[in-house]
């Protein structure tokens, strides 16, 4: 008998169940862990995850899971993947959720339903529990059969990740993960679209307004880091002397050394000096002033990149709109510049001179050798020991509008807080995701594992502090400390500045060390200013997790209510800043 | 004649609402830190002369929204929990549906955004109560400050009137400070609606099903406890010999002598052999078996009775439906029984004789006097010890299976725990809400403030462990005793039980004690079983609260998947119960 003739592409089928046919989508992704709040909802999914060697991390609470998925996404760039089940675990996640949707990080939620044999007509349990989650995420779908597991996996994972990155929640039906299906493998993989390249005739006039500006400035977003535009920028920023006010993701693309490279924070009150502004994967939201007066000159020249047309213009209207992935965008407006023969000499120095009044402040606080701790302290201890690749995630309210000032991101993907959801308590998790992306790229690259530092509030700590157990079962480590004044500092100021005195911000300044030894962990109480510096040595030094709790001063943050020039982040009011911008005669 | 009494002219808006809330007869509410509520905060503080609020401080919206469930369960008054909703009502949704699942008559004052921040082009929905609005009974922001009073009020209202459960009131920034006219009058009256009786043909009906019957049994839920049906039932179960199983918030509505009263966990094996079964405020759920074969006699005649129409019929047909609160009807019957000269039922030793089996295996079981502990001994170590009128909290999955065999419950209100819902974690804050209300008592009565006993496991105390710094901070008196058995106990076994193995389901024998001392708690760690019974008397002797990380047998689990005798919570399919019920003779 003749053997059969062979097809140009053989389909090899598998009988795999639905855990290992979801597993094998998410492989495909590059990532290699997975986040996930206990086994049963995803049993087989766990099994199969582990046959394609990834490893899993255990969450304590559904924020966690989905926030810690997030953090591993803004370090690594793959998809966060993170495994919850639904019916009392979605309200758990919402946080979690809205964090990373707002925050566009491409994340991934199987969210296992429950079988619908259990649901009844008149249960108050809703038919689809995703209906909570629809208006939040990017996209929401459930899997109809077991036979469509691969389909449905591979369009959440392009919706996570393509345009604007954002969560998809996959809803799955319990009993899928546990059905017998043939597996198809797909003969090519997807081939993920080219971003888009921006308008030349855009990017010319963009050339034109900068070459002809007296003090050009460039503020940039995590959109820039999400484009991989870091070496376009840098290389933008040094060949033409622009300097680049980074918030988010996008710090430490240009390292912050003060010179070129400034923290949008501490340098924004240079804003409003500069002619013309380009903004670059950047919402111009609240914490950028709105991009109106007085936060920036009403007259200025606007331009701004981002992939995302409808988030441009957003609150001021913008004289040269640029529809592009920024890393191209760019990279054209250097080749525009260069034909241009574009060439600068001075430095801009003028942010500087701008900063000056508040650099002096800065460095006249937190000077006493006396406890209490001064928050500037145990900022200037950390920056002394932090190493330049270090991933830094930032937490609280109070500590970070501190830190901020002292803070100098100098490498990539180095910067993550809670911005812009800003709930606390979430940087936690996110450092528990940076921690198990810092390992996995330590593992692939070769290089050293970078280290992970979290700067946390007492407040935001109490939010998610059982995540430490997620760290110890996986051996992740990363140094938390915890700046603890005893309250909800921010309130506390806030209502004391407005009402002369404060109710329910007071919370004592408790032993959140013990925490971490709880879950096998170092930690220690740090009450000396002088005691900061050796402990951080330790904590640097150590193989686990360590927590310093850092008793600081209760009373700094007064200071801060009242004294703009150690303010850090800035709550402008929409409405009044429109005043201001238009018709600032009457405002 | 009296004169109401008129008001000074302008209030503010934080003062319209305390006069509005100190109404109700509640003198607790629960808050999460200061900002957001300052001013009614401040109104609190500054009327605390005439009426007088302790403010329970919340680390997680969950807990403070959870705690105010749990003091409305312990006092069958409002729950008031204070929120912000920007970024605290994602954090508050599993606290919002477990309180709404269970009925619970909780107002929680939200406050909005600020709309002169608001952006057009926001991410966010201008409506932010809008995530809430599926999930509870009713949600509205306040249109004006000078409807702030009347708003209150109709928020009080739906939350406490016909089934109780969440009303949301939004209240936008700033309203609580602003300046409200109020007109010269007293305060608005309010109308307290009750509920209705039975339908008279309704009671004949019942009446005679039940004295002709020859295994009657009585089924309680919540609704017989809200409806403070208590003492009638004790009399109408002690005079006319009726059995009475009850199950969550319905246990302690008669005490649980085993001979009348019964726990449904415990006993609903003997369900099936009932011949006439009256319901009285409890849904015929999974918990219950749908009401169907095989827990109950598909041939029984159901009465039911329930405040809430559509509840009736559920998921099987009910013979007697009536619509009408516990206590009017159970009186009714009372009265109606007398009169046509019922005696009394037969002996229900038949329940008894049902339990034998199970009974008999529970009591061999845990009587080990070296390490592991197991779950029966913990549980008979505080039985022993529990006073009466403590108030139980049930958290976790396995323990809470194994409690169910040991736990009797006497006292009306004083049984609590996170079903229908089911979120593992809310027994924290759930038990918060309950010492918090037995301390109001306690500073009425001037007698010590009876204790609140938290048992949970590993699993559920990470969720929220934070919420003991507020209940140290007010003095409450709260044990808390964890089963640690290293892992998510039910979910390890169901894997193992299914694969043969486990994954992501060990969680570490941590020292969760310490988590306790960290917030000012006293913690212990308790290995041995002889050092069980001193530490529980410990507790109950101790001036704070106290965690006892009792350390238990992480294989004690297995069993309880594979023996029926020790099972206590049953999750019946409902597809399989209806062709049980409907076709036994193919099923």
């Amino acid at each position: 008998m003749t053997q059969p003739s062979t097809p140009l592409a053989t389909p090899k089928t598998n009988r795999l169940n639905g855990g290992q046919v979801i597993a094998r989508g998410l492989a495909r992704t590059g990532a290699r862990t997975a986040f996930c709040l206990a086994g049963t909802a995803h049993t087989h999914l766990l099994f199969g995850l582990q046959d394609e060697k990834f490893r899993i991390v255990s969450g304590r609470h559904e924020t966690c899971t989905v926030t810690s998925a997030d953090g591993y996404a803004r370090v690594s760039g793959k998809v966060g993947v993170a495994l919850i089940k639904a019916d009392q675990g979605l309200p758990n996640a919402m946080t979690g959720i809205i964090t990373a949707q707002l925050a566009c990080s491409p994340v991934v939620v199987i969210a296992s339903l429950t079988p619908a044999n259990t649901l009844e007509a008149e249960g108050e349990d809703e038919n689809d529990i995703l209906d909570l989650v629809k208006p939040h995420c990017k996209w929401s779908k459930t899997v109809p059969n077991a036979e469509r597991l691969a389909e449905f996996v591979d369009v959440a994972i392009m919706q996570a990740t393509s345009g604007r990155p954002g969560v998809a929640v996959l809803g799955v039906p319990q009993h899928f993960e546990a059905a017998a299906i043939d597996y198809v493998e797909r003969s090519t993989a997807i081939t993920a679209p080219e971003p888009p390249a921006p308008d030349l005739a855009a990017i010319e006039k963009a050339a034109t307004l900068i070459a002809n500006a007296k003090r050009p400035m460039i503020v940039v977003g995590s959109g820039a880091a999400l484009s991989n535009a870091g070496l376009a920028l840098r290389q933008l920023a040094r060949a033409y002397k622009l300097p680049v006010l980074a918030c988010n993701l996008g710090r430490g693309l240009v390292p912050e050394d003060l010179k070129l490279g400034f923290a949008w924070p501490l340098a924004q009150v240079a804003a409003r000096d500069a002619d013309v502004v380009l903004i670059v994967g950047l919402r111009m939201s609240q914490r950028l002033g709105y991009g109106l007066a007085p936060r920036f000159d009403a007259n200025a020249k606007f331009i701004q990149i981002d992939l995302h047309a409808e988030e441009i213009g957003r609150n001021r209207s913008v004289d040269v709109p640029i529809v592009s992935d920024a890393k191209l965008a760019l990279e054209c407006l250097h080749a525009a510049l260069t034909a241009k023969k574009y060439a600068p000499t001075v430095e801009p120095t003028w942010v500087n001179d701008a900063m000056k009044i508040r650099m002096a402040r800065i460095d006249e606080l937190g000077r006493d050798e006396k406890a209490p701790i001064h928050p500037y302290r145990m900022a200037r201890e950390l920056m002394a020991q932090m190493p330049e690749n270090a991933i830094y995630v930032g937490d609280g309210a109070d500590i970070q509008n501190w830190m901020h000032a002292i803070l100098r991101i100098k490498s990539e993907r180095a910067f993550m807080d809670h911005y812009p959801l800003g709930s606390m308590g979430v940087g936690t998790p996110l450092a528990l995701g940076a921690a198990a992306a810092a390992r996995e790229m330590a593992e692939e690259t070769g290089d050293m594992e970078r280290p992970v530092v979290l700067v946390t509030g007492d407040g935001s700590f109490g939010f998610y502090c059982s995540e430490l157990n997620g760290a110890a079962l996986a051996g992740l480590k990363f140094v938390c400390l915890i700046s603890n004044d005893g309250a909800w500092g921010t309130e506390k100021h806030g209502q004391a500045n407005a009402l002369g005195k404060s109710i329910n911000c007071e919370l004592g300044q408790w032993d959140y060390h013990l925490i971490a030894h709880a879950y096998g962990l170092n930690g220690e109480r740090i009450e000396k200013p002088e005691e900061i510096a050796p402990a951080l040595r330790r904590a640097f030094a150590a193989d686990k997790t360590t927590v310093l709790n850092v008793i600081t001063d209760p009373a700094a943050g007064l200071v801060r209510k009242q004294d703009p020039r150690v303010q850090t982040v800035a709550f402008e009011d929409l409405v009044s800043s429109q005043k201001k911008h238009y018709t600032p005669a009457i405002a | 004649m009296a004169t109401t009494p008129t008001r000074s002219n302008t209030l503010t808006g934080g003062e319209v609402i305390n006069n509005a809330l100190s109404r109700y007869g509640v003198n607790t509410t629960f808050a999460l830190a200061g900002t957001a509520h300052a001013h009614l905060l401040w109104a609190m503080e500054q009327d605390k002369a005439r009426h007088p609020w302790t403010i329970i401080s919340g680390r997680h919206e969950t807990g403070t929204v959870g705690a105010a469930d749990g003091y409305a369960r312990a006092t069958g008054k409002l729950g008031i929990a204070m929120i912000n909703a920007e970024h605290g009502l994602a954090n508050a949704m599993t606290g919002i549906v477990v309180a709404q699942a269970a009925c619970s008559p909780v107002l929680v004052l939200t406050t909005l955004g600020t709309p002169s921040q608001t952006e057009a082009i926001s991410e966010r929905g201008n409506d932010l109560l809008d995530m809430a609005k599926p999930f509870v009974k009713w949600a509205k922001a306040v249109p004006d400050a000078s409807r702030l009073e009347e708003y209150v009020h109709a928020a009080a209202k739906q939350a406490m009137s016909g089934r109780p459960g969440v009303a949301m009131l939004g209240i936008p920034h700033g309203w609580e400070s602003k300046a409200v006219e109020m007109s010269e009058r007293g305060d608005m009256p309010l109308t307290f609606p009750g509920h209705a009786g039975p339908s008279a043909t309704a009671l004949k009906a019942a009446a005679e099903l039940l004295a002709n019957a020859k295994r009657p049994l009585i089924v309680v839920g919540a609704g017989a406890m809200m409806s403070g049906a208590s003492p009638a039932l004790r009399r109408l179960a002690e005079t006319f010999r009726f059995p009475v199983m009850a199950n969550s918030m319905g246990r302690g509505v008669v005490a649980e002598d085993l001979k009348i009263g019964f726990p449904w966990p415990l006993a609903q094996v003997a369900a099936k052999h009932a011949d006439v079964v009256l319901v009285l405020g409890a849904r015929l759920t999974q918990r219950m078996g749908f009401g169907l074969a095989p827990r109950f006699a598909a041939n029984a005649k159901f009465i039911q009775v329930d405040v809430h129409a559509e509840e009736m019929n559920r998921n099987r047909c009910i013979e007697v439906p009536i619509i009408a609160d516990v206590r009017l009807t159970v009186e009714a019957l009372h009265t109606e029984l007398t009169r046509i000269g019922f005696k009394n039922a037969v002996d229900p030793a038949w329940i008894n004789e049902a339990m034998t089996a199970r009974i008999a295996r529970i009591e061999e079981l845990g009587l080990d006097e070296k390490a592991p502990i197991h779950p029966y001994r913990m549980a008979r170590e505080l039985v022993k010890q529990m006073p009466d009128d403590a108030i139980y909290v049930g958290d976790g999955a396995d323990i809470q299976n194994w409690m169910h065999a040991i736990l009797r419950i006497k006292t009306p209100r004083a049984f609590m725990d996170h079903y229908p819902y089911g979120s593992m974690g809310t027994g924290t804050p759930l038990a918060i809400g309950a010492a918090a209300a037995m301390k109001e008592e306690a500073l009425k009565t001037g007698k010590p403030a009876r204790p609140t006993v938290l048992v949970t496991g590993d699993g559920a105390f990470g969720f929220y462990s934070s919420e003991f710094n507020g209940a140290v901070m007010a003095g409450l008196r709260l044990i808390c005793l964890i089963s640690n058995d290293a892992g998510w106990g039910t979910e390890r076994h169901g894997q193992i039980k299914a694969l043969g193995g486990q994954v992501n389901c060990d969680l570490g024998h941590c020292d969760y004690h310490l988590i306790g001392e960290a917030y000012g708690a006293i913690g212990r760690r308790v290995e041995n079983p002889g050092d069980i019974a001193p530490a529980i008397k410990m507790a109950f002797a101790a001036d704070r609260p106290v965690v006892l990380n009792v350390i238990t047998d992480p294989m004690a689990g297995l069993l309880r998947k594979e023996d029926p005798r020790v099972q206590c919570i049953a999750f019946e399919d409902l597809v399989s119960s209806q062709k049980k019920h409907y076709t036994p003779e193919i099923a």
